[in-house]
């Protein structure tokens, strides 16, 4: 791996050993995305696997957002 | 019937309030519509922090990922609604392969693109800021050239020597190409030595940038746009010229 970067190797990559969580992939609508869940209901997108790039324009569908599941009833 | 249903909604107790209100966001958060309400016909990407590569880098770093900016680009080339895009970068560098890949995606695009470097753009976020058609630099903002690095395993070996010469040959032969420097004062920026206190290289500031021949124009958040609106003019009427003959 070549970095090109302006900051110290040992400042990038100090906690490189900490525990990363867990990942996850799920379909949400027909959209396949890899997850992290928050909690029961609650995920947070980490990254879009589709091949429809709309939806990567999509404000709702950015890595970093909430993703908030209902029960079935 | 209607009516009841009305008394009913005028008075709701908290807890149907708050069930309203989870199932209001759950629609949100899972709507069937997929279509982007986009309102702008510019689209902005920004490049903050570590450009990442194959590893996944520890929590502390922010950073932007390949593989969310690559399918932007794609979906902005694609999209009709889109007309230019504008490149914002505050980034320390990173990996070479990710941030030449931005750099040669951002550069490849069709639609005027113009990019903005605000803070700093070091390293690897050279490629990337020079990609554009038109780039900008902050006055206040600067760059550090440097020589590229390798980390990891390295062999002490000739082999390894050429090897690295290699890789910064593709970062110094992308910037020649898009940008006003040279090449030969782009390595002397590169392997300048007293100017960086725990390097070599240099550090440009907002108008060296512009004298070097690195970045574009001096300016802002009004200027940057003002030329990507000129060029996203400039490109309707070319198209709609070759439309009439």
């Amino acid at each position: 791996m070549i970095y090109y970067t302006a900051l110290p190797e040992e400042l990038i990559f100090s906690n490189l050993n900490e525990e990363a969580p867990p990942l996850k992939e799920i379909e949400v609508d027909g959209i396949q995305m890899v997850v992290q869940m928050e909690n029961e209901t609650e995920a947070s997108i980490v990254r879009l696997i589709s091949g429809d790039l709309n939806h990567y324009l999509d404000q709702r569908l950015q890595p970093g957002n909430k993703i908030q599941f209902t029960a079935k009833l | 019937m209607e009516n009841n249903e009305q008394t009913k909604e005028s008075t709701p107790t908290p807890d149907d309030d708050a069930k309203r209100k989870s199932v209001a966001q759950a629609i949100q958060q899972l709507g069937q519509t997929n279509v982007p309400q986009l309102e702008s016909n510019i689209y902005c990407m920004n490049v903050i922090g570590q450009v990442e590569g194959h590893l996944v880098m520890p929590p502390q770093n922010k950073t932007t990922k390949y593989e969310h900016i690559i399918p932007q680009i794609v979906a902005a080339e694609q999209n009709k609604n889109i007309e230019g895009m504008i490149i914002i970068l505050n980034t320390v560098g990173g990996d070479v392969e990710a941030g030449l890949a931005i750099a040669e995606m951002i550069a490849t695009m069709s639609k005027p693109t113009v990019s903005i470097v605000l803070g700093g753009g070091h390293s690897i976020g050279v490629p990337i800021a020079v990609a554009a058609d038109v780039s900008f630099i902050a006055e206040t903002a600067t760059m550090t050239i440097h020589p590229v690095r390798l980390t990891g395993l390295v062999i002490g070996v000739p082999q390894t020597f050429e090897y690295l010469e290699k890789m910064q040959d593709r970062v110094i032969r992308f910037v020649e190409q898009h940008s006003n420097i040279g090449e030969k004062n782009f390595r002397e920026l590169m392997f300048r030595t007293g100017d960086l206190a725990r390097d070599i290289g240099t550090n440009v500031i907002g108008k060296d940038a512009v004298t070097y021949g690195l970045i574009d124009r001096v300016g802002g958040i009004s200027s940057a746009l003002s030329e990507l609106n000129r060029m996203i003019k400039e490109r309707k009427e070319s198209t709609q010229e070759e439309l009439l003959q």
